[in-house]
């Protein structure tokens, strides 16, 4: 049996909304410290396998954080030549990066560890529309076929020593395997469609039921709401 | 009773090269009609056109007594036809076993506890209860090929239309696809290579080649022959190197 994500589904989802609405830096570099500090005391082997993920993150950040000063107007701070950056400029990149650090954060820390299809079962559960949910459970399913296809491809020009590299050539049959791959996608969703109605299907999927839920889920439900509400009031005051 | 399926000069085209001439056929209720013939003769096609996957450019086909020309006539008659497609990885869906064989049910308007519980006394009656919870992608060839004529028969079907039903199957669950299939009573029409499976469970052939059905007899005598057999080695014998 699949663990059952619809806990952490649900806390991720109520802080995550919370720290998205903060508007000062202030409560926002606290949450930040907050979910830092809590991450390495409770999951700390979490943070860590993460680690690497979570630093490409960063850089995409830096990029914000270096380049979202020169666009605000305001109070200037110093300049480069004809671009001036401005304090509100900086404070607003700090929010910003502050803001995204801790979703992601939240995110690892709740649902890094996930299998897919426990994922995918929990999302269930969340009022989304259904065929987002359908096109889920596909890429699930097909994900590994369309994997090994493309494998088998390489391999298969592999045993006929093809050996890539920087040429023209390279490039052309490159593309003639993403060609290929293409196709086959096609005409497998044809088949794939054809096979629903070969079973009378008419766009519903059978799920597992997922157990209910216990108290101690409850409660962990509970304090992510708390946590909430208590930025959101840090926030206004 | 009528006849579940009867073509009448059924022609097929397909991108614009004749697959299927004028082909006529009756399956009475419990038919075991094999279908033989080389690679690309138009087998899965012909499958097809009974589903009505596959629309033909001339003459009929028949369901249970209806002539069926618009997808709506077909698919009031689908649920009582399981078609096991060629390639498993097309016909099987969902993430996991269970939810794949309960797809049919389902469908048929269970709801899905009920639906659930008809999958997993399928796969227990096919004895593959023990894959219920397995996720799809990891299933072996022969492993997926019995799951997916579990989703078949959990909707109960009164004929069925298997393209290539051994394929990838190894001796043991063969053995067991047999004794399923030799325990079901509606009618069915195989698509095989496999000679040993068409013997044991047909008991009509017809072979199609260019196009045309031709009778064909199934060779039940027991003539003297060689084939290359592959066995365990004997690990007690002392000789043995
Ligand atoms: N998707 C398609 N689009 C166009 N033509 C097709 C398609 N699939 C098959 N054909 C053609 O239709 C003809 C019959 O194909 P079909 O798949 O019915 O053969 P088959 O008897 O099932 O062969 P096999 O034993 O290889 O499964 C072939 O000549 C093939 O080229
Ligand atoms: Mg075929």
């Amino acid at each position: 049996m699949t663990q059952d994500l619809r806990p952490s589904l649900a806390c991720a989802l109520i802080l995550v909304l919370a720290v998205s609405q903060l508007a000062s830096l202030s409560t926002a570099l606290g949450a930040l410290a907050s979910t830092v500090l809590g991450g390495l005391i409770w999951q700390r082997a979490r943070l860590v396998a993460h680690k690497r993920r979570l630093l490409h993150l960063e850089v995409f950040l830096l990029l914000v954080l270096l380049t979202l000063p020169f666009t605000v107007a305001g109070t200037a701070l110093f300049s480069l030549g004809p671009l001036v950056a401005s304090v509100e400029g900086v404070a607003r990149a700090l929010l910003v990066v502050a803001k995204i650090s801790t979703a992601v954060l939240l995110i690892t820390l709740f649902l890094a560890q996930a299998e897919p299809l426990a994922l995918a079962r929990a999302l269930h559960a969340a009022p989304l529309p259904k065929p987002l949910l359908r096109l889920i459970s596909l890429t699930l399913r097909y994900l590994s076929v369309v994997s090994d296809e493309f494998n088998r491809l390489r391999e298969a020009a592999k045993a006929r020593s093809f050996r890539p590299a920087t040429t023209l050539r390279t490039w052309r049959v490159m593309g003639l395997m993403m060609g290929t791959m293409l196709l086959r996608a096609l005409s497998r969703a044809d088949r794939i469609s054809e096979a629903m109605r070969a079973r009378s299907g008419a766009g519903h999927m059978p799920h597992l039921p997922l157990p209910a839920l216990s108290r101690r889920d409850h409660l962990r439900i509970g304090a992510s709401l708390i946590g909430a509400l208590f930025l959101t009031v840090m926030d206004r005051l | 009773m009528t006849a579940p399926v009867v073509l009448d000069r059924l022609s097929v085209t397909r991108d614009g090269l004749p697959v299927l001439r004028e082909v006529s056929l009756t399956l009475a209720p419990r038919d075991r009609l094999a279908i033989v013939g080389p690679n690309g003769a138009g087998k899965t096609t012909l499958l097809r056109a009974i589903m009505g996957l596959q629309v033909p450019s001339s003459g009929t086909v028949a369901l249970f007594g209806q002539t069926c020309t618009h997808e709506a006539e077909f698919r009031s008659h689908r649920p009582r036809i399981g078609f096991l497609f060629q390639d498993s990885d097309d016909q099987l869906f969902c993430p996991t076993v269970v939810e794949d064989v309960a797809f049919g049910p389902l469908n048929l308007g269970q709801s899905n506890a009920q639906a659930l519980k008809i999958a997993r006394e399928t796969l227990a009656h096919l004895g593959i209860a023990a894959l219920a919870e397995r996720l799809v992608h990891k299933l072996s060839g022969g492993e997926k090929r019995l799951v997916c004529l579990a989703g078949l028969l959990a909707m109960r079907p009164q004929v069925l239309l298997l393209d290539e039903p051994t394929n990838g199957v190894d001796a043991e669950n063969g053995a067991r696809l047999r004794a399923v299939l030799h325990g079901f009573e509606g009618a069915m029409i195989m698509v095989s290579h496999d000679d040993g499976f068409v013997a044991d469970l047909a008991n009509r052939a017809r072979l199609l080649s260019g196009g045309c059905l031709q009778e064909a007899d199934i060779h039940d005598h027991a003539h003297l022959h060689r084939h290359p057999h592959v066995h365990p080695r004997m690990k007690t014998d002392p000789n043995a190197g």
